[in-house]
Formats: C-alpha cells, sequence, structure tokens
C-alpha cells in the first residue's frame, strides 16, 4: 500500500489555522482539573452560579455576608467551575486501513492530529487510542500545547495491522475510560461483525460520539476489470467476481446502503456522523466540514 | 407452469444441445469418411445434402467450441488476484446478482444463450446443407482448362492458369445438384481429370489439381473428346446390325443415340493454331452431316489473359514478350579446312509494338555443364506486324525477327556440347521462352555385320572412307551362323543391322536381335525355293519409302535373275501348317503384312521389307553377284545404288549423324538410340532427378518424361547391373520453341469451323458469402465478450 508516513502530519500554517478553534461539546463533562471550560460542577471561579445553604464543614469564604445580614441566614455563594474537556480519539489501524493513496490510515492519522491539536491548545484532556481487533495502543491523557510532539510522535508511530473487531475494541475502550467526553472514531467501518453494538457501549457511556467513516476512492469508485479474485486483506477472505455492469451497479448501490444504514443508526442515537473519502483535503474536512458539523468552532 | 419459470434456462441450454448434436455428428463421420453414406441417407430420408465448406478439422473446432464456451462459464475462469480492503461490500453484491449455485449462477445468462446461438448457426453454415426441392433440368458442362506453356505468362496475377482455375472452381460453385460437369485438361495433348458427375468437390478437387506444364497448345484433342460425350455418333447396333431371322419377340428396340446439349467452358488465351478442315471433318458432328463442326456443345470462351484496350478497342499487337524461337547449329566447311566449322543460329522474335534491343547470350558448354565460352551479341529486333482479320483474309500476326550468328569453338565430334541461348535481362512477362538449348552430339555410328562369302559389290559400296564415318562392319563366313558366339551377340542384340548375303540363318530361333537385309534369299521360317523370275522389270512401287528416297533411276535397272517370293507358298512346310492351326491356338502363326519396295511387273516383290517384332527384315529377291563372283545386276553400276545402301544403312542401321540435333518439346516422348550393345540408360533431367531406363528388344530406350525445359544429359552402362556408365556424356534439349505460345497476346476471338467464338464476361454470378457472414458472426461474438466484460453499455 502506498505509504506517506514520511510526510508531517501537520504543517505549521495549518496548525496557525487551527490555534484558532476550539472543540465544542454538546454536552458539559465533568473533569479532574481546573480546565479552561465551564463543568457542570459548581466551583470556584469568578463566574457566580447559585446559592445554597450553608452545612457545616463549607468553606467559610463564600459566605454570603450580605445575605445573612439581611435575611439572617447563611448561604454559601457558588460559582461556576471551569473545568478541562476529556477528548478521545479512537484510530481504527487495521489492515484495512492501510488502503488507498493516501492510505485511509495517514488520512485517520492527520484528522486525529489535527483534532488532537486544537484540544491541546484549549487545555483538553487528549487520549488517542488505537485498535483493530482489540485496543492496541493507547496514549496517555495529554494537556496543553508542550505536548504536541508526543501526540505526533504517537501518531507517526502507528502501524496497520490486524484484522478489526469494533466490538471488542470499543467494548474495551468503554470500559477502561473513566471520564466522559468527545469521541471521535476514525474508521472505514467495515466489520463484517457490525457496528452496531460497539456504537451501542460508547451510546451507554453518554459521550459526544463523532463517527467518521473514512474509504478510500477505490472503495467508492471501484475501478476493477474482467475476472477477479478479491481478496480482503484483513482475513484472506476471498470473493471471485466477474466486473459487470450490474455487478459494479448493485455494488454501489450497496455502499450506499450500508453508508445509510449507518447514518440512520447514528443519527437516531445522536451520534454525528460523517462519511469522507481520501480524496478529500484533510485540512478541508477540519476546517470546513467539522466546522459545519460543530465539532469545531 | 412454476417449473417451467424456473428451469427455462437449462431446458433451452439442453435444447440448443439437441440441436447441435446432429452438425457434430455429421463432422465426426465426415472425419471418418463417411460423407457419401450421410449424404446418401440425409437425400433419401430428408431430401437434404451437405457439402462441408470448410476443411473437416476446421468443422471440429467450429463444433468444439459450444462445449469449450459452456465449460468456460461453468468452470471458473483463472482469475487475477487482487486485495482489496474488504471483500464484505463485494460479497454482498455478488450474492445479491446469483446465489451460488451451478444452475442457478447461469440462470438468465442470456448472453450465453446468444452465444451458444451463434455457434449453432456458424456451424450449421459451414455444413452447407442444400435443399433438394423438385428435380430440375439437369445441365451439362464441360470444363476445358488450357495448362500449355503460355498459360504461365504472369500479367494476370499470379499466372494464367491460376486464374482459369479460380474461373472454373466460379463455375462449379454456380452449378446446381443436377448438373453434370466434367474437367478436361489440354496442352499438346488432352486428358480427362474427372468424367461427368454431380458431385461439385470432385470436380473441384479436379481443377485444383491441374499443374502448369511447359507444353504447346493444341485444342483438336479436347474438342473431338468433348464432342464426343455431347455429339455421339450413330449407335452401331442399330436395324441394320440386328440378324434377320431374330424371332418377331427378340427383336430389340433400337434408339438412335441423341446428343446432350452440353456447354463448354473453355480457359486458354486462344493460342492454339487453326483447326483445319480435315480435322473438323472428324468431328462426330460433321461425321452426322451437320454444317455445324460443334454440334450441341455451346462453346463459351473465357480468355485468360489480360488486352490493352484502347478507346474500348483492344489492341492485339502488343504483349511484353522477346522469345528465342529457333536455335540451330549448321556444320560449315571452310574452304581448306578439314574440320567443318560449327555455327551456332539464334533466332529471336519480339512481340511488342514497338522495336526492341537486347542483348543475346550463348553459353557453350561441355557435357558436364563446364563452361567452354561465353559468348553474346546486342541485337536489335524489328517491331511486330498485325493485321487484323478481315471477311476475305485471316489475321496477320508476326512478330518482329533477329537473327544471330555465332561461330562456336572447334568441337570434338567425339564430345558432346551443349548450348544455351538466353536473353539477357528481357524484362517480358514470360521468362520460359528466353531461354532454349541445344545439345550438339556425336555421331552414333551403325554397328553391321556382313554374313557371306566374299562380295565385291558390298565391299566396295562399304569399305570407302565416308561409309566408316557412320558405321562399323565386321564379317563373318556363312557357316559360322551355327556357332555359339553368334547366337549369343544376335540375341543380345549387339548389331544394328546385319546383312545376310546369300545366306541365312537354319531356324527362326537364329534370328538376331537386329535389323536385317537378306540378299537372295528370304529369312526364316520363308524358303528361297526354286521358283525364279528370269530378267524381272524391277518397278518401284513405294517412292516415298525411306528406303527409296531420292533414287530416280529404279527404272534403268536390269536383274539377271531373282527368286519369285509369296508369303504364303515359301514357308517351310512346317511353319505353313501352324497357319491352319485353330485362332485360340498359341502357336497359330499369322502372316506377316509384306511391304513391296520395288516389284515387278505382275507384282512379284523384288525388293521387300517384312516386319519381325520391333525389327525389320529387308529382303533382296536378287544377288549382287553369283558364287562365281559375277555380277548378276547392273544396278551396283547406277547412281541409285550407293544412295540405296546409305538409304537403308541410315535406316536399318539407326544412323544418327547429329547433323542436326534433336528438338524436343515439352512433354514429347522421345527414343534414345545409343551405340548397339548397351543395357542401360541413366538420364539426368535439368532438375537433376536421375532415372534408370532398360533398354528395349530394339536397342532403344523410349524416354517421356520430358515436362522441364533444359538440357537431359545420359549415359550408357553397358554391363547387366547397369552400374558402370560409359564415359561419353550425351544430351538431349527439350525447348519451348514455339511462336504460338510465345505469343502471349491472348485471342478475342476464334473460329471453329464456321463458328466464330468470341470471349465472354468473367463469371461473376455466386461469390460465396457465407465465409463473411461466419467472419461477421464471429467479430460479433468477440464484440459481445468485449462489451460485456468491459461494462461499456451498463
Amino acid at each position: 500500500m502506498p505509504e506517506t508516513t514520511s510526510q508531517p502530519l501537520l504543517d505549521p500554517q495549518f496548525l496557525h489555522k487551527l490555534e484558532q478553534l476550539e472543540l465544542v461539546s454538546r454536552k458539559i463533562f465533568l473533569g479532574l482539573m481546573k480546565g479552561e471550560r465551564r463543568s457542570k460542577k459548581k466551583g470556584q471561579s469568578v463566574e457566580f452560579a447559585d446559592y445554597k445553604n450553608y452545612v457545616k464543614g463549607d468553606d467559610l469564604r463564600f459566605l454570603d455576608w450580605n445575605l445573612y445580614a439581611r435575611l439572617d441566614r447563611l448561604f454559601v455563594r457558588l460559582y461556576q467551575e471551569e473545568e478541562d474537556l476529556h477528548f478521545y480519539v479512537l484510530i481504527d489501524n487495521s489492515l484495512s486501513m492501510d488502503f488507498g493513496n493516501p492510505s485511509k490510515l495517514h488520512y485517520a492519522r492527520q484528522v486525529a492530529a489535527a483534532l488532537s491539536f486544537i484540544g491541546l491548545v484549549n487545555m483538553d484532556r487528549v487520549v488517542i487510542s488505537a485498535f483493530n481487533d482489540a485496543l492496541t495502543q493507547t496514549l496517555p491523557a495529554v494537556r496543553g500545547r508542550k505536548s504536541l510532539w508526543r501526540v505526533l510522535d504517537f501518531l507517526q508511530k502507528l502501524e496497520a495491522a490486524g484484522p478489526s473487531n469494533l466490538r471488542e475494541s470499543l467494548k474495551t475502550f468503554t470500559m477502561k475510560s473513566s471520564g466522559k467526553g468527545i469521541v471521535i472514531l476514525l474508521s472505514d467501518m467495515m466489520d463484517k461483525e457490525g457496528y452496531e453494538d460497539a456504537l451501542r457501549y460508547l451510546v451507554a457511556r453518554q459521550y459526544d460520539i463523532y463517527v467518521i467513516q473514512i474509504l478510500s476512492q477505490e472503495e467508492l469508485e471501484p475501478d476493477v476489470l474482467g475476472d477477479l479474485k478479491l481478496v480482503d486483506i484483513e482475513d484472506d477472505d476471498e470473493a471471485e467476481i466477474t466486473v459487470s455492469g450490474p455487478l459494479i451497479k448493485r455494488y454501489k448501490h450497496n455502499l450506499a446502503a450500508f453508508q445509510g444504514g449507518l447514518q440512520e443508526f447514528c443519527n437516531r442515537r445522536g451520534i454525528s456522523y460523517l462519511m469522507t473519502s481520501n480524496q478529500l483535503p484533510f485540512d478541508k474536512l477540519v476546517l470546513s466540514y467539522l466546522r459545519q458539523r460543530g465539532l469545531v468552532r | 407452469m412454476k417449473w417451467l419459470q424456473t428451469n427455462w434456462f437449462i431446458l433451452t441450454l439442453i435444447a440448443l444441445a439437441f440441436c447441435a448434436l446432429p452438425g457434430a455428428l455429421i463432422v465426426v463421420l465426415r472425419l471418418f469418411g463417411a460423407d457419401g453414406v450421410i449424404n446418401g441417407w440425409l437425400l433419401n430420408n430428408l431430401n437434404i445434402t451437405y457439402d462441408l465448406r470448410v476443411p473437416p478439422w476446421i468443422a471440429l473446432i467450429f463444433v468444439a467450441l459450444p462445449i469449450a464456451l459452456v465449460i468456460l462459464y461453468f468452470l471458473r475462469l483463472k482469475r487475477k488476484a487482487v486485495q482489496v480492503p474488504s471483500t464484505f461490500l463485494w460479497k454482498k453484491s455478488v450474492e445479491d446478482l446469483h446465489v451460488n449455485s451451478l444452475f442457478q449462477w447461469l440462470r438468465n445468462n442470456v448472453l450465453l444463450l446468444l452465444q451458444l446461438l451463434v455457434l449453432l448457426f456458424l456451424i450449421y453454415s459451414v455444413l452447407g446443407f442444400r435443399i433438394h426441392g423438385s428435380v430440375g433440368t439437369s445441365r451439362h458442362y464441360i470444363l476445358l482448362i488450357d495448362n500449355s506453356a503460355s498459360m504461365s505468362a504472369k500479367d494476370v496475377a499470379p499466372t494464367r492458369l491460376d486464374w482459369a482455375k479460380a474461373e472454373a472452381l466460379k463455375e462449379i460453385d454456380a452449378a446446381s445438384d443436377t448438373d453434370f460437369g466434367m474437367v478436361i485438361v489440354f496442352n499438346s495433348k488432352a486428358s480427362t481429370l474427372q468424367t461427368y458427375t454431380n458431385d461439385r468437390e470432385k470436380l473441384r478437387e479436379a481443377v485444383r489439381g491441374i499443374q502448369q506444364t511447359f507444353r504447346s497448345t493444341r485444342i483438336e484433342e479436347a474438342l473431338a473428346l468433348a464432342e464426343s460425350l455431347a455429339n455421339p455418333v450413330r449407335s452401331t447396333e442399330d436395324t441394320a446390325s440386328q440378324d434377320e431371322d431374330v424371332p418377331e419377340d427378340q427383336k430389340r428396340t433400337m434408339v438412335q443415340a441423341r446428343g446432350i446439349d452440353t456447354t463448354v467452358h473453355l480457359y486458354s488465351d486462344g493460342r492454339f493454331s487453326k483447326l483445319s478442315e480435315a480435322t473438323l471433318a472428324n468431328f462426330n458432328a460433321r461425321l452426322a452431316g451437320k454444317t455445324s463442326a460443334l454440334g450441341k456443345l455451346n462453346l463459351q470462351y473465357h480468355m485468360a489473359g489480360k488486352i490493352k484496350m484502347v478507346d474500348d478497342k483492344p489492341v492485339l499487337s502488343d504483349a511484353n514478350n522477346l522469345a528465342i524461337v529457333g536455335l540451330n547449329v549448321r556444320r560449315q566447311v571452310a574452304p581448306g579446312k578439314a574440320q567443318p566449322r560449327l555455327i551456332a543460329l539464334v533466332r529471336v522474335a519480339n512481340y511488342r509494338s514497338d522495336r526492341a534491343a537486347v542483348r543475346l547470350k550463348l553459353d557453350v558448354r561441355d557435357a558436364d555443364g563446364k563452361l567452354i565460352v561465353p559468348l553474346q551479341q546486342d541485337i536489335p529486333i524489328a517491331k511486330r506486324t498485325h493485321v487484323a482479320e478481315t471477311a476475305d483474309a485471316d489475321e496477320k500476326d508476326e512478330p518482329g525477327e533477329a537473327s544471330a550468328r555465332f561461330q562456336l569453338p572447334a568441337h570434338d565430334p567425339g564430345k558432346t556440347l551443349v548450348l544455351h541461348a538466353y536473353l539477357d535481362k528481357a524484362g517480358d512477362d514470360f521468362p520460359l521462352d528466353d531461354h532454349a538449348w541445344l545439345v550438339v552430339g556425336t555421331t552414333r555410328k551403325a554397328k553391321v555385320l556382313i554374313v557371306g562369302d566374299a562380295n565385291r559389290v558390298l565391299d566396295a559400296c562399304f569399305d570407302q572412307e565416308a561409309t566408316r564415318r557412320y558405321a562399323i562392319f565386321e564379317h563373318l563366313s556363312p557357316k559360322e551362323l551355327t556357332s555359339e558366339g553368334y547366337r549369343k551377340k544376335a540375341r543380345n542384340g549387339e548389331y544394328d543391322w546385319i546383312i545376310f548375303d546369300r545366306c541365312a540363318p537354319a531356324d527362326e530361333a537364329d534370328m538376331p536381335m537386329a535389323n536385317t537385309l537378306f540378299i537372295d534369299r528370304p529369312p526364316p521360317p520363308w524358303v528361297r525355293g526354286d521358283v525364279t523370275l528370269k530378267s524381272p522389270l524391277a518397278m518401284p512401287s513405294r517412292t516415298q519409302h525411306p528406303a527409296l528416297r531420292n533414287l530416280n533411276t529404279i527404272w534403268d535397272v536390269r536383274i539377271d535373275e531373282a527368286f519369285s517370293f509369296d508369303v504364303k507358298k515359301n514357308l517351310t512346310p512346317k511353319a505353313a501348317a501352324e497357319l491352319d492351326l485353330p485362332d485360340d491356338d498359341p502357336k497359330k502363326r499369322i502372316l506377316p503384312t509384306i511391304t513391296r519396295l520395288i516389284e515387278t511387273s505382275n507384282r512379284k516383290p523384288l525388293l521387300f521389307t517384312l516386319p519381325r517384332g520391333p525389327h525389320t527384315d529387308l529382303v533382296m529377291a536378287f544377288a549382287l553377284i553369283n558364287d562365281n563372283g559375277d555380277v548378276m545386276t547392273n544396278w551396283p553400276l547406277e547412281t541409285s545404288f550407293p544412295l540405296f545402301f546409305r538409304n537403308i544403312l541410315y535406316m536399318l542401321g539407326n544412323v544418327d549423324d547429329a547433323r542436326g540435333a534433336m528438338q524436343i518439346t515439352p512433354g514429347e516422348p522421345v527414343v534414345l538410340r545409343p551405340e548397339a550393345g548397351f543395357s542401360f540408360v541413366t538420364i539426368t533431367d535439368p532438375a537433376d532427378r536421375v532415372v534408370k531406363l532398360t533398354r528395349n528388344a530394339r536397342n532403344e530406350v523410349l524416354f517421356n518424361d520430358t515436362e522441364r525445359l533444359g538440357v537431359y544429359r545420359y549415359q550408357v552402362s553397358r554391363d547387366a547391373q547397369g552400374k558402370q556408365a560409359d564415359d561419353l556424356v550425351r544430351g538431349l534439349a527439350v525447348n519451348l520453341l514455339d511462336a504460338n505460345e510465345s505469343n502471349l497476346t491472348p485471342r478475342v476471338s476464334f473460329r471453329i469451323g464456321n463458328e466464330q467464338i468470341s470471349r465472354g464476361a468473367e463469371k461473376s454470378q455466386t461469390r460465396e458469402i457465407w465465409k463473411w457472414i461466419l467472419l461477421l458472426a464471429l467479430l460479433l461474438l468477440g464484440v459481445e465478450w468485449f462489451i460485456y466484460h468491459r461494462r461499456i453499455a451498463v
């Protein structure tokens, strides 16, 4: 497969553009550390949120003495807590992703790098995990611009290997990860076992889920002729075909049905679904398409 | 109905297979040579016949094609392996299109059915079926094809003969099943290659098998052959030949023989000599009293060759050809020189309408082909003169001619000299006549044995320089006739000619294998007898006979006494008794025909010949001298006497003085007569093929494989096994040298008797188009396949 790992994942100009962006979560999640984001939790910040009755043990510094004077009751002032966001990037690095020019995996890495960068500069907690038939590698949570090199290093070293099993991988992921947040799933979703169960695991954890399906041009517009024996790159499964007009027509129909099914499944469960081709420049995807979808602003 | 809907495909497939079965069966049977049986069966039962249009092995491929096609569909093709990210969607798509079971996989594959159908049509198209409708009138046609030398001209590509063959094939194709055709090929002779048949394949094979010859053209025999079938003479068995005493109920009804209307297609360049009235008189139509020589023959002339047209008129006076039309050698005795000089004369003809200049070369070689001297001359040749035929005069068509003389180097008469004359870079359409050969041979001497007592008249005649040049003489006493030595030599044919002077072998069995001259004695089994003729008047009766050639003074010959000869009465009693034996007895003697050369006034033979197998016995019924040495006739004093002996020496001694070297045309049989006493002749033809021939009883060899132009060399062997060849290499040359063949301008029309025959149009009907349909169908199949797989038409 043509590989483009030697190319930098992100170029400086693009990074500069990304600095203007931040990840948007449609849900507000709890974080472990105080971040730059409003949290559901009320806490210490300059922005007032509410009052509550004083109970023993409350910090006396937050007592509202004016209210005590007026109402003769003790109230504690509550402030909006600002906290960091969990940002999970799940990259499918099964063999099927090592296909196309640029390879789907490279494309996924670029998208992951761009989104991670946005997360890092906004002091979000970025976690990147790669999976094929299981969760293979995980970059522990990193924050801050200075961690960019770690992210890039991780992504650069990501190699395609093994067959894919979405269900098992995502099950493991949901069991391992603690915090809530945004989950970006970068995969071709071509799992013979199906994607439904896998996504259900994510939905159950109430993540803000984005499914970005990456397909190569060869998959979208097959350029094959004659009598062929198609060999599945992952499991060596063979399919003998005689390429003909009706067959190609049927294939495209099936592909559209597959995408349609996935989209419908996602829509019903509040998952954002986006299909992209490896031919669509990834910066355009990030700067334009993901903006439209509301993942970044 | 539902079952039908589900299984229609496999049913159609089986139906197609059944349809293909008869075709396949026919092709396979044809391979085993059973086509006659099949056609017979088809004709009897279905009123059709087939005629395979392609070689059987190609037909077999056609039959195998549908099977191969189905196998291709059933068997998985060798597929190219291609890696894809996932076969998930592909599998789903394939499954959507068809389920993987064998027949269901083929279900709805109309393409396969269509392809099989096309192949089926192809199979039956190459089988060339014909429906035999009601029998129409059957037509008779004869294809007369000229394969003489001029038909090898290349003015129509590739040659005129090939053109003629192609045209004849068209004619065969145009014939129907009920038409009967015949193929006759002619050159200097005519032969029937295929007798009347309605099997067109046989006719085609006969036409295809025609080979080019280098012979000249004579159409008489070919026309006579064709004509004998169309115009049969009256049956010999007619009422006149019926016995009168046949009872009424046994009398046969005689039907007048009726001719068949026959179309004769003549494929020729028309360069044959005009048919003489004498020849035409022998044609059956003329014999039957008709004015037309052709009778029921409808002669259609297909002219082979190209004619230049100017203003829509044919130009008959131009053919791109220069030819050697004559090559001769003359001995010229130069004053004061004993050895005569040899002069070669070459005649060159120009058939172009312009003057021509050409370089004529003459290679003088020895018998082994070694070049002795090359000679050459540049000669200008006048243009051809042509005056078209008018009502009063025949066509006058004479080529421009030029002669060249070459003086040859001194020639040893004991050696063979080969001359090869050729036109250097003639650049014409007919290269065959640009070469001519001549063999200046050695003198063939006669080997003569004189048996008898001393005879000064004979001695005076033979014992001289001039005679010794042509003959070798041996003498034998009459007493030795009974010796074994004589008998052996006589039986082996050691001599060309034996003179028995006043003596004869005692028995018929002792007669030599040679020509003889008997003087004053008849050969056994005849005896001289006692009846004599006193002073008979000698009258020549056959002045044209070779023995009497140039003899004018026989009337002056006086003879003292001759014996009276009667072919019956002079027989020995034993031989006479054999005359009366029954017809079926092998010993029954039949009297020979006596040819009287000189006779008396009352028809008693004085000089006569008696044939004896291949030999001739010449009998002189009078002695030249008697036993006392007295002269019995004044003939030796006459000038006719030495001339007579010279004549019979040439005739009976087989002398060939090589003055006029033999001019042999291709295909003409030639008699080779080397010196007496040889047993084999080894002949090497111009293509270096060697033939060994045994001599016949006459000391000669008949050689008839003279089809090639050029020099045939031969050597004789004297031993019985034919191993040791004589040192002397002799030769004979076969040349075209035929002005008619060299004249390449084809005749537009010619006359046979009163009928003017003009060229017809080229056959244009019945071009076979099945080949094109076949090609188109195959192409269609290919395109269909291509489109299907290229998914151009989605």
